[in-house]
């Protein structure tokens, strides 16, 4: 466009400040919703020993700053070389949460047990028949962060994750493919909220877990019910490891004798 | 002139409430919509009186023909970069069906590369000329010059940003060019504005006595509009899931405060549940999609939503 007079220029300022002011103003805050309680056929959160995590425990939704240091860390976790500590230490410091309950970043929206403003906990029960066994109550999570504004939090087309830890153990997952349900991505808009709901780690609805969105936890993939994600522990050391172990031992109570 | 409006309105709802069952003449009407300073979300809640109404002889993907038509060639053809006119199918499955009008002959009808693929037989239909920014705020005097903005958010992602000057010959300008531009508000369709101070707008028409089908697209901000010259309806009876995911889908509705925050946010649960209230996962109840108050709806697919006819009771 071009600028003819100080009219002009008088015309556009306002239009300018009303754009500042009206992006100050956050008002297109979006809902981050989260189904984690195995409606829509979707999987639930279980110990390593299948059994409930508390109710109160936190969930974290958000997004890793950085995806080569999650890796590293996994790997770590999966190999037994950092333990459950270290590797807590090193995914808290990798990451962004939602619903902090700090400006733009939004306020979680629950019911039930050990619900806050600041922080996604597993807080309610639902009665599920998994497997073909009689149906029970599992601790589940499910709500929404509400007044999220993206471009001024995380920001826009960021992989959202969920991740929780307990009793030294931890289980990570996503939705980056998309398939099943739409992936698990801030939207480029400020307005569109966004659903995270577990049933998009199957390959369709009510189908076959997909295990390179578990990026740590174990599956069971049952053929009718909500499918299981266990909470990974560091793995116990092998037989092969304590026999390598022993004979360096042995090696080393001989070394000793003979040099006595 | 304010005494005028009130007694309107009623009138209107009077020739609504006796003629809902068996309208045969269009019913005429106009709403007066306030709103605050700030940033808020409508839709139009009346359509354009049709230009013509009657029964397709056939149609193919492409185009819609009445043997024994004498339309003027090109009359609802586009015009100034937009579609003038568009089509609504008013019988058989895709009833409610909006396609714009490419051009016509005086027997065909043309619309864009396979808009009416999913029409068959020969449904009646009607012709109407669009609404548009331009018209429906033609000699508004409430909105702010170069200061307020009008956005509308288009099918295909982009989102079209009108900023106010009354002196330019649409009322609008393009906020990024700043040449005259103008935009299509869809039936069913919702828009924003950004105002410095409080006003009203006015619109004027006729009440749609069909359904209306309105695109959801997957992964885009879908604002639409229950089109309802009323008060609104309870969010459970709009048929406004239909179409959505299972516990995926949401949808939001604004608050008319000028904030633009969302005063329900609600989680699609299926047909038996309805919508929950997205933090609580409670049966949603006593949440009213306004008439003609903006809805966001955000789809994991894309579907889309038939909506009822303002006289559907």
């Amino acid at each position: 466009m071009k600028i003819q007079s100080k009219l002009d220029i008088m015309k556009i300022i306002p239009a300018i400040l009303l754009g500042i002011l009206l992006a100050g103003k956050n008002a297109n805050a979006a809902t981050v919703t989260l189904v984690g309680n195995g409606a829509g056929g979707g999987p639930i959160f279980v110990t390593s020993g299948l059994t409930n995590i508390d109710l109160g425990t936190r969930i974290r939704v958000g997004t890793f700053l950085d995806l080569s240091a999650l890796t590293t860390t996994i790997s770590a976790f999966k190999s037994g070389s950092s333990d459950y500590s270290a590797t807590l230490l090193s995914l808290n410091n990798n990451f962004a949460d939602l619903g902090t309950n700090v400006s733009n970043y939004g306020n979680v929206v629950q019911t039930g047990t050990g619900v806050s403003s600041s922080q996604v906990v597993f807080n309610t029960t639902a009665n599920l028949a998994i497997n073909g066994a009689t149906a029970a109550s599992y601790n589940v999570f499910n709500g929404n962060i509400s007044n999220v504004t993206y471009s001024a939090s995380i920001g826009a087309s960021k992989n959202l994750y969920i991740w929780t830890a307990f009793n030294n153990e931890i289980a990570i997952v996503r939705n980056a493919n998309g398939t099943g349900t739409a992936n698990w991505f801030t939207p480029t808009s400020d307005l569109s909220g966004v659903t995270l709901n577990l049933s998009g780690l199957q390959a369709s609805a009510g189908g076959a877990l997909e295990t390179s969105e578990i990026l740590l936890g174990n599956t069971y993939d049952y053929a009718s019910g909500s499918d299981l994600i266990a909470l990974q522990a560091v793995p116990e050391p092998s037989s092969a490891s304590l026999l390598a172990l022993g004979g360096v031992l042995l090696v080393a109570i001989r070394s000793k004798k003979k040099a006595v | 002139m304010k005494k005028m409006i009130q007694t309107a309105i009623p009138l209107f709802w009077l020739a609504l409430s006796l003629n809902a069952q068996t309208v045969s003449t269009p019913i005429v009407g106009f709403e007066k919509k306030a709103f605050p300073a700030g940033t808020t979300g409508h839709g139009v809640g009346f359509v354009q009186a049709a230009k013509y109404q009657g029964t397709a002889s056939a149609v193919s993907a492409d185009s819609l023909t009445v043997s024994g038509a004498s339309f003027s060639a090109n009359a609802y053809a586009p015009s100034n970069g937009l579609p003038s006119h568009y089509i609504q199918i008013t019988s058989g499955a895709q009833a409610g069906l909006v396609v714009d009008i490419t051009g016509n002959t005086a027997t065909q009808i043309n619309v864009g590369t396979g808009d009416l693929i999913s029409v068959t037989g020969t449904p009646s239909f009607v012709v109407r000329p669009h609404v548009k920014a331009s018209a429906l705020f033609q000699g508004n005097s409430s909105l702010s010059d170069y200061t307020d903005t009008l956005t509308i958010y288009n099918s295909d992602g982009s989102v079209t940003n009108l900023l106010r000057d009354s002196t330019s010959p649409t009322g609008w300008l393009d906020s990024g060019t700043f040449s005259a531009a103008d935009s299509v508000i869809y039936p069913g369709q919702g828009f924003l504005l950004s105002t410095q101070g409080s006003g009203d707008f006015t619109s004027t028409g006729v009440v749609n006595p069909s359904p209306t089908i309105v695109p959801i697209y997957s992964g885009l901000v879908n604002l639409v509009s229950l089109a309802n010259p009323s008060n609104g309806r309870d969010v459970q009876s709009i048929n406004l899931g239909a179409g959505l995911s299972d516990y995926v889908d949401t949808v939001g509705i604004f608050s008319s405060d000028g904030n633009l925050s969302q005063t329900a946010s609600l989680l699609w649960a299926g047909s038996t549940d309805g919508f929950l209230d997205s933090g609580t996962f409670a049966a949603a109840t006593g949440v009213t999609a306004g008439g003609t108050s903006a809805i966001l709806v955000n789809a994991g697919s894309s579907t889309t939503w038939t909506q009822p006819s303002p006289l559907t009771p």
